[in-house]
């Protein structure tokens, strides 16, 4: 009997399977494939990132002749059959669940479906397939992602292997900074931490500064309650990572750098540490990776718990070791950073999706998403967010009531249904959508009747809400939006720095006034007092945690009003 | 069947109180309390300031002798600095509290008491007031209004304003005497003057007319009386043991009460001295507080004889009764007749009034003695000191009777304890027992079932309270137990009258 | 140095190129009310109430921080900026515990000033009586919290004029309080020279000698600016300009 062709397990080893036991799963996998007499080169099993269906896991999949099969909620008990499973030979080509046409109009069937219509009764793990045809899958278009879940994040030569710093290599041999900027600028790539601003513009602002030192920081702060876009990317494939804020400083003329990651993010820090020193022991980018004596240098700093460093002003100010309280701006970091001197911040997200763009063009990417309705007629590299379009992709991740809960990377311009509905499943239970909190504790609520509105910058600002960096939660019939307004408030108030007064006080006196709502305590006047605040809180806050703090109150207010006025008493408190 | 008569609000007094008086079903009085309603609880929230905000602080607790409070607050926190204050100091503290003393007394006889003396227990309730007094005498009700106003005046030309100055401080006042306040003092004494000559005369006749009922049973009985006396036995309203140089009117020195060191003095009905030259810091050692349910009052009595035994009144007609003398002519000529009347020690609570009177003679005379006194000009008014002791208690007489601050700070300066020992509260026992009495004398005994008690009855119980001149906003301020309930019960809880202000 | 030229509330100004827009105000005879912006220390843009209005932009901006730049056209008084600055004051009201009557800077108090600038006669924000605990270790001043509006003028006075640092804040948001050294109380900062320099800054009572009772603090709060501008031209006449 002839050997198949070596197989592949890839156990997926980003924090939410790991939580879910993917470690312990991927030792029964060793100890199991040992007992079953198999080598490594017949059965490769290896950790990988993320494999998107995080509600699942511990996820794993497997590689063969006839395709790719993915597992999700596997024990170490069932390690063997899964062994077992991995080496059967692909012929006939394992029939994965249904495959379903372009996405349906009604809501889809949950995955896996109940019983598997090609599911032998001896496939024990038939309950535990998870269908990669799916739109959950088939849907996504990986760009940040696209190495996530198919390599060993610890390992650099598995990333080079896919290509990692080839992008680098070609920026510092062969392209002049100029060059490299503009083709950032033609993808119409704009921050995919929240704020949309045209990135392309962003690092030509910094380069061309007076001459001087520059510095580049990527924020790997993600501190959005219902964010992990950023972790994904970071426990996956931290070289993508290096290799777009390296390009990023070959762009701008910066030689020394910094990762900023929050201290919540433990095995990000742990692969980072790792993914820097392989590349000190190898010379350091310039040796390793350029042939060239190109000096730059990147460095980890680590978050202290504070959701305000991720502003960018406040995140400069925990680097040099001073309270992380923002600044006001201008003049803007680009202008004078880090030490006064002209520094680039920019999202992870948004730096992970350089590298592909250098590979595949600057057009390339401002085509995903292109045919989408917002952003028809708007070119991709207009000088201000009101002329540009919403190009390229973005990663979501999606939680709360839905089905499916996970990350998922797809173009701009997507209609938020295909997502929470069609990719996402719906609610739990089949409940209907109530609304989406997008943009965490700074973004809005798209409520139900507007679920076809496109995953755009401007049409979700023209709602009243904002794309945000990524994070969706979704919402069934039982949340009370007066509720959901209090717990972002809530978290406002705990995390804001306290230098400014409208931020520090205005935010607890908001949560007061939610309070009486949430209590079904509440008048009239309440609601006045309520909007006033809100509004003197947006316009007067120093930086954009205050800023927008009262934006899940104005958009729950806006969209769903009446839970408010009926949780208004009858009688005043004072007779 | 039982009954219980409540006076609710007491009016015309300062503060909140309310009078219940418990009937058995035979008709017998067999209970009266006076129940004090307001709680103000300054000894609690005081804790964690600075001891130096004590004076501006505790001087809030009262808007009509915040004086007191100041310079009682003062003198602790001279103790806690460990410093003798400058002599011009003692003298302007001391004119300062002259001005308290006349100006309150002032408004208790004019605006609060005096209505019921010239108008009658009996007249229309709606007119038995200040305002009653100007329709019916205009001139007496103006001449009361400016002698007042006298005395608030020279508070501000003092301290800056009438009410809440805070120009008393620990080391001594924060400014000295201006010439021209000295000029415009003297100015005016002669019309304060003629008018408490007015009021006394007035006041006199009424003793020996309508009022003799009310002197004889107003508050009748024995009891202890306490105040400071000076160095030689007579009139004392600041110093406590051992004041120092700054004593007058009267001589300094000698071999007087106690060894010449002043301080407190307790003498009983009879005349006799139960206790001479008692220190104001040793104040826990002789003075002791309970508390009853029924009321945020606390009720001070003389430790040795124990509760409710220990009975002791402070104010006026204390401080009369436990001096010598006073020291200046026409206010010692005055205090001979008084004993005259009364004898050598006046019981009736009711003298309080004629004491009053007196006493305002006696700061008129004390005023216009200082005001010759060159050394109150002298520009160094504050002694420095940072804080060297850790507990301090200041003494001074106000216008009710003594007045006990007592501090405990930590050893930066922040109170760590405060025991506030009020003139009015000293009073408590004596004012229970004079509704008592009132109510003996004045309500048929038994009251026949149905009977409605009338106006004026109930108007003579309020005025016994008045002769102490309460003030009992100053008085609450320990945590004491919530009153559980002032309406006594009867067996069938009926109330037999009750007023309430506006319906 | 050039000169910039913008309209305030209608009317035109010059100023030398580099002026801040609370200069500007200043210049045209407006006074904005501030209470974090102290003459003589850098400005930190922090309590909110010298926003003002620019044609085209889209927020307010704080004129302490904001540099002037030729054709601005301001507007200081709208009703938008009237109505923000008394909620402002109301929420500084709000958030301590203010008791002008016992306080030794009643009368002199920045925070009653512009209070009274503002017609604040009540707050329609409900008090939240923090419990704050006053410092009175220092032989010759203290720190009560409870008047503190956090406007960190102590803090920068401390560190730039007198080069001590020995006030930092501490803990974040509504847990925010000036703390001494590492948290310490105040005697036991080395660091400290008692120069007095904070006292003087403190726009409130919350910093006070130990000397002053009710009312009768008067810090001197024209020492930061005399000190900064004296430094600059190494010239210690404050009586006028230096003979030629």
């Amino acid at each position: 009997m002839s050997k198949p062709a070596p197989a592949r397990l890839r156990c997926c080893d980003a924090s939410a399977c790991r939580n879910a036991g993917g470690l312990a799963l991927r030792q029964a996998l060793l100890a199991a494939r040992a007992a079953a007499g198999l080598q490594p080169t017949s059965l490769a099993i290896g950790a990988v990132g993320c494999l998107r269906l995080c509600g699942r896991g511990p996820l794993v999949a497997a590689d063969g002749p006839g395709g790719s099969r993915l597992w999700g909620g596997l024990s170490p008990e069932q390690a063997a059959l899964l062994v077992a499973a991995a080496w059967v030979d692909a012929d006939p080509p394992l029939a994965l669940a249904s495959p379903q046409a372009s996405p349906p109009a009604s809501p889809p069937t949950p995955v896996p479906p109940a019983s598997a219509p090609l599911a032998s009764s001896s496939d024990p793990l038939a309950s535990y397939r998870l269908d990669l045809s799916h739109p959950f899958f088939s849907l996504q278009q990986p760009v940040v992602l696209e190495h996530c879940g198919l390599i060993d994040p610890d390992c650099l030569d598995q990333a080079l292997a896919h290509g990692a710093y080839s992008q680098l290599r070609r920026c510092v041999r062969q392209l002049t900074p100029e060059a490299v900027r503009q083709e950032v600028r033609r993808s119409g790539l704009r921050g995919r931490g929240g704020a949309g601003y045209p990135t392309g513009l962003k690092w030509d602002t910094v380069a061309l500064q007076p001459p001087g030192p520059r510095l580049v920081v990527a924020n790997g702060d993600e501190g959005d309650p219902g964010a992990f876009m950023d972790r994904t990317v970071l426990e996956s494939d931290p070289h993508r990572l290096l290799e777009g804020l390296a390009i990023a400083a070959w762009a701008v003329g910066a030689e020394r750098g910094y990762v900023y990651v929050r201290a919540e993010y433990p095995l990000a820090i742990a692969r980072l540490r790792r993914a820097l020193d392989q590349i000190s022991q190898r010379g350091g980018f310039g040796v390793a990776f350029t042939g060239t004596p190109w000096p730059l240098r990147l460095e980890l700093r680590v978050g202290a718990g504070a959701y305000v460093c991720g502003e960018e002003t406040a995140l400069l100010q925990s680097i040099e070791g001073g309270r992380g309280t923002p600044r006001p701006r201008p003049p803007y970091p680009a202008q004078r950073g880090l030490g006064g001197a002209p520094t680039l911040i920019n999202n992870v997200e948004t730096l992970a999706a350089i590298p592909p763009i250098l590979r595949q063009g600057g057009d390339w990417y401002a085509a995903i998403g292109a045919g989408n309705q917002a952003s028809a007629d708007k070119p991709a590299s207009g000088a201000t967010t009101a002329t540009l379009g919403s190009r390229g992709t973005k990663v979501f991740s999606l939680s709360g009531a839905v089905v499916h809960t996970g990350v998922v990377e797809v173009p701009l311009g997507m209609p938020l249904r295909t997502v929470v509905e069609t990719m996402g499943g719906g609610v739990v239970g089949g409940a209907p959508v109530k609304a989406v909190q997008t943009g965490g504790p700074s973004g809005g609520c798209i409520p139900a009747a507007l679920l076809d509105t496109a995953l755009d910058y401007e049409a979700m600002a023209s709602l009243g809400s904002m794309l945000g960096s990524g994070g969706m939660v979704v919402l069934g019939p039982h949340t009370a939006m007066p509720e959901l307004a209090r717990y972002f408030m809530g978290f406002c108030v705990e995390e804001s720095c306290g230098k400014c007064l409208p931020c520090r006080a205005g935010t607890v006196q908001l949560a007061a006034l939610l309070d009486r709502f949430v209590a079904g305590q509440a008048e009239a006047a309440d609601l006045d007092r309520l909007e006033a605040l809100c509004a003197m809180v947006k316009a007067t806050s120093l930086c954009g945690l205050g800023q927008s703090a009262p934006n899940p109150v104005l958009a729950t207010l806006r969209h769903f009003r009446p839970e408010y006025l009926a949780a208004c008493r009858e009688e005043p408190r004072w007779a | 069947m039982s009954r219980t008569v409540v006076i609710d609000p007491v009016t015309r007094l300062e503060g909140h109180a309310r009078i219940t008086l418990q009937l058995d079903a035979d008709g017998h009085l067999v209970e009266a309390r006076f129940h004090v309603v307001e709680y103000r609880g300054f000894e609690k929230f005081c804790e964690g300031r600075p001891f130096t905000e004590m004076a501006a602080i505790t001087a809030r607790i009262c808007g009509i002798c915040p004086v007191s409070h100041l310079l009682a607050a003062a003198k602790t926190g001279d103790k806690l600095l460990a410093v003798r204050i400058p002599p011009a100091a003692a003298k302007l503290r001391r004119l300062l509290n002259l001005a308290q003393i006349s100006q309150s007394h002032a408004l208790s006889f004019f605006h609060l008491s005096s209505p019921d003396f010239l108008l009658g227990w009996d007249s229309d309730p709606a007119k038995r007031n200040l305002f009653g007094l100007m329709a019916t005498d205009p001139d007496l009700a103006r001449a009361g209004i400016r002698l007042r106003q006298f005395g608030q005046q020279i508070i501000e030309l003092l301290g800056g304003r009438k009410i809440h100055s805070t120009w008393a401080v620990p080391g001594g006042v924060r400014s000295p005497l201006a010439p021209a306040a000295k000029i415009w003092i003297q100015e005016r004494l002669p019309e304060a003057k003629a008018t408490v000559s007015l009021a006394l005369g007035i006041y006199k006749r009424l003793l020996d007319g309508p009022l003799q009922r009310e002197q004889r049973s107003f508050g009748n009985f024995p009891s202890l009386f306490m105040g400071l006396v000076g160095p030689e036995g007579h009139w004392e309203h600041l110093e406590g043991w051992d004041g120092g140089e700054a004593r007058g009117p009267g001589g300094a020195g000698g071999s007087g009460a106690a060894g010449g060191h002043g301080g407190l003095r307790i003498r009983a009905a009879d005349g006799s001295l139960v206790a001479d030259g008692l220190r104001e810091d040793d104040y826990a050692s002789f003075l002791a507080e309970a508390v009853e349910p029924w009321s945020y009052l606390k009720f001070p009595y003389y430790r040795s004889l124990g509760y409710p035994e220990g009975i002791y009144r402070v104010g006026p007609l204390a401080r009369l009764n436990v001096c010598d003398r006073i020291g200046s002519p026409w206010a010692d000529a005055e205090l001979v007749e008084l004993r005259q009347r009364c004898g050598p020690v006046a019981t009736s609570s009711f003298a309080y009034h004629h004491a009053r009177l007196v006493e305002i003679v006696a700061c008129l005379e004390g005023i216009e003695l200082l005001l010759q006194d060159p050394e109150l000009e002298d520009p160094h008014v504050r002694a420095r000191a940072s804080l060297n002791r850790r507990e301090a208690v200041g003494v001074s007489e106000a216008p009710r009777g003594t007045l006990f601050h007592h501090y405990r700070v930590d050893d930066n300066g922040l109170i760590t304890r405060v025991n506030l020992i009020i003139a009015t509260g000293q009073n408590n026992l004596a004012m229970n027992r004079t509704v008592l009495q009132i109510a003996r004398e004045f309500i048929p005994d038994p009251v026949p079932a149905g009977m409605e008690i009338p106006e004026p009855l109930l108007n003579r119980l309020e005025a016994g309270i008045r002769c102490f001149d309460p003030c009992l906003s100053c008085s609450t301020h320990a945590a004491g137990s919530m009153p559980l309930d002032l309406e006594l019960l009867a067996a069938d809880g009926t109330l037999l009258a009750q007023r309430r202000r506006g319906a | 140095m050039g000169v910039i030229t913008l309209s305030v509330n209608g009317a035109a100004v010059a100023v030398p190129s580099g002026a801040t827009l609370l200069a500007a105000c200043r210049s045209a005879g407006i006074a904005l009310p501030t209470l974090c912006y102290l003459e003589g220390l850098s400005p930190v843009g922090a309590c909110r109430l010298c926003l003002v209005e620019l044609e085209g932009a889209g927020r307010p901006l704080a004129a302490c921080v904001s540099e002037a730049a030729e054709g601005m056209v301001l507007r200081t008084d709208t009703p938008q900026l009237v109505n923000f600055r008394r909620m402002g004051v109301e929420l500084f009201f709000a958030e301590g515990n203010h008791v002008c009557a016992i306080c030794v800077a009643n009368g002199c108090c920045e925070l009653q000033d512009v209070a009274v600038a503002v017609g604040m006669d009540h707050s329609r924000f409900p008090y939240r009586y923090p419990q704050r605990s006053v410092d009175a270790s220092h032989p010759l001043f203290s720190l009560d919290p409870n008047r503190c509006i956090l406007c960190t003028r102590c803090v920068r006075a401390c560190d730039e004029l007198e080069g001590a640092h020995v006030w930092d804040v501490a803990e974040r948001g509504s847990h925010c309080r000036i703390v001494a050294g590492l948290d310490q109380p105040w005697a036991e900062v080395e660091a400290c020279t008692s120069c007095g320099q904070c006292v003087d800054a403190c726009p409130t009572g919350a910093l006070f000698r130990k000397d002053d009772t009710n009312v009768t603090s008067h810090p001197q709060r024209q020492r930061a600016a005399l000190l900064q501008e004296a430094r600059q031209r190494h010239s210690w006449r404050n009586q006028g300009p230096p003979p030629p």
